[in-house]
């Protein structure tokens, strides 16, 4: 890296895009696109700084298909990882927010649509964009990322276009996450602890 | 399984509620011992002045000094208190209710929380140990009590790719694991009030089905006082087209007295009780520390 380069990464805030594909079965369609020219080309006119890669059980995969080490790709810094036991960190750094050296932009998370990996992403104020592993068949992850879509928390993407589904991140408003309750339904405030309390015998 | 981590955990918060109790006492045997020598004290330096008025004071002013003393004391004891279990299936299931405790739990009353996890669920016990350490951090911070709490393990009725043919004894064994995590008394809270779960909450997996089930054969056969085990299930939010196998068997054998779903696209169907993502307050009740 040359001297240029490293200023130039301090003096401008950074930008993650942080793909993360859960933690049971591998996703290497997933890999693939986030490693293609048209995504890294995506992510460099949207100024993104850095790619990190969750890549569950496919590590040395994505190794052999990932740029290589020495040129620069696009101006990003690619790190990828097999597992970790709390992913808070890089969906932290894929968040608004400070950083070390300084200011972090809203970055982009690219997660498969597993409902733990949704769940955990939305808690940080960052875009989501979840994309459905076609070969879980039963898994749900279908249904999940079109209601979430349709209620508006996060960006649907498919296999063949992830690329065109984090270029919406800028343009589209979410919604908060969670969501208040729906006009009509009990325990407004309290939430599953207030019905526990409801519950509860009353001589305690 | 269950051995030192969670005895160390136990052990380190009733010890700190034995401290606390001990402590009070201990400044209010010093208060009163104090008082008598100033009483004393009193009574030699002006004899002729000490009438009814002044004892009265002095009487006042102890029993208001001990019961403030015991109310310090009280902190745990004097609160209303409640024993939920709750149930946690595996991995996505267990963080989603966590996440729903977390969000949604208040002090209002002292609460002992009875976690039951899988034996081979390792993922699951350090969520929940995680989760009560923030809890505890959380909740001392605001100065509220935030409870007690065990973790208790439980065989799997049957593992992954376990043969049929063992399959019934590991039941058995699992049904027993059942009932011992239903009927055994939280140590923490040697109450008679406290003896069973007031509410049991599960959002499934399977073993949740089977916890609801046994829970409502002791209350028919009265082994538990009326009112106590109440059940709620919670459908995951990822459930929004259909439910799923272990919310439709206990829909249809009505084995919870609370059955939430959290889509909206599910409310209403044969008598569920629906909510949509009630579960989750937007703000915490007790607020996060971010720093």
């Amino acid at each position: 890296m040359s001297e240029a380069n490293l200023r130039s990464r301090h003096d401008r805030p950074t930008r993650t895009a942080f793909v993360t594909i859960g933690a049971t079965a591998g996703f290497r369609s997933l890999l693939q696109e986030v490693v293609s020219p048209k995504f890294l080309a995506t992510l460099k006119s949207l100024d993104f700084t850095d790619l990190v890669v969750q890549c569950g059980p496919d590590l040395e995969y994505f190794d052999s298909i990932r740029p290589g080490y020495s040129q620069k790709a696009y101006g990003l810094d690619i790190t990828a990882f097999s597992y970790a036991p709390d992913l808070n960190k890089y969906f932290a750094q894929a968040s608004r927010g400070d950083d070390d050296n300084g200011k972090r932009e809203c970055g982009v998370i690219v997660s498969h649509a597993g409902s733990g990996s949704i769940i955990g992403a939305l808690e940080f104020d960052s875009k989501l964009v979840a994309v459905p592993n076609p070969e879980l068949m039963d898994n749900h992850q279908l249904e999940i990322a079109e209601e979430m879509e349709s209620q508006g928390f996060l960006i649907h993407g498919t296999l063949g276009s992830v690329a065109e589904a984090v270029e919406k991140i800028d343009k589209i408003v979410l919604r908060k996450w969670p969501p208040g309750p729906s006009p009509g339904s009990a325990y407004q405030e309290g939430g599953l602890w207030e019905a526990i309390n409801d519950l509860m015998p009353k001589s305690s | 399984m269950d051995t030192n981590r969670d005895r160390v955990v136990q052990a380190a918060i009733g010890n700190s509620v034995v401290g606390l109790a001990k402590n009070s006492v201990v400044v209010v045997v010093i208060l009163g011992i104090s008082l008598v020598i100033f009483n004393i004290v009193i009574k030699f330096m002006a004899r002729p002045h000490v009438n009814g008025n002044t004892l009265l004071a002095i009487i006042i002013v102890s029993v208001a000094g001990y019961f403030i003393f015991r109310m310090d004391a009280g902190m745990v004891r004097g609160l209303p208190h409640h024993y939920v279990l709750v149930i946690c299936g595996s991995g996505g299931h267990t963080a989603e209710m966590i996440q729903m405790v977390e969000r949604s739990i208040n002090s209002k009353k002292s609460s002992h929380r009875r976690w039951a996890v899988g034996t081979d669920d390792e993922k699951s016990y350090d969520k929940i140990l995680a989760f009560e350490y923030r809890l505890l951090d959380r909740f001392s911070r605001h100065d509220l009590d935030s409870g007690t709490f065990d973790i208790m393990r439980f065989g799997r009725a049957r593992y992954v790719h376990q043969s049929w043919l063992t399959t019934p004894f590991t039941a058995i064994l699992s049904l027993l694991d059942i009932i011992r995590i239903l009927t055994t008394p939280p140590h923490q809270r040697p109450i008679p009030a406290l003896r069973y779960p007031g509410v049991i909450v599960t959002n499934g997996p399977g073993t949740g089905f089977l916890f609801l089930l046994v829970a409502q054969l002791l209350k028919l056969i009265h082994l538990v006082p009326a009112g106590h085990m109440r059940t709620i299930y919670v459908e995951s939010w990822a459930r929004v087209k259909s439910l799923s196998l272990t919310g439709k068997l206990i829909r249809s054998w009505k084995l919870a007295d609370i059955f939430i779903v959290q889509s909206p696209t599910l409310a209403g169907q044969d008598n569920v009780v629906a909510q949509n993502l009630l579960t989750m307050p937007q703000e915490p009740s007790v607020p996060y520390d971010n720093e």
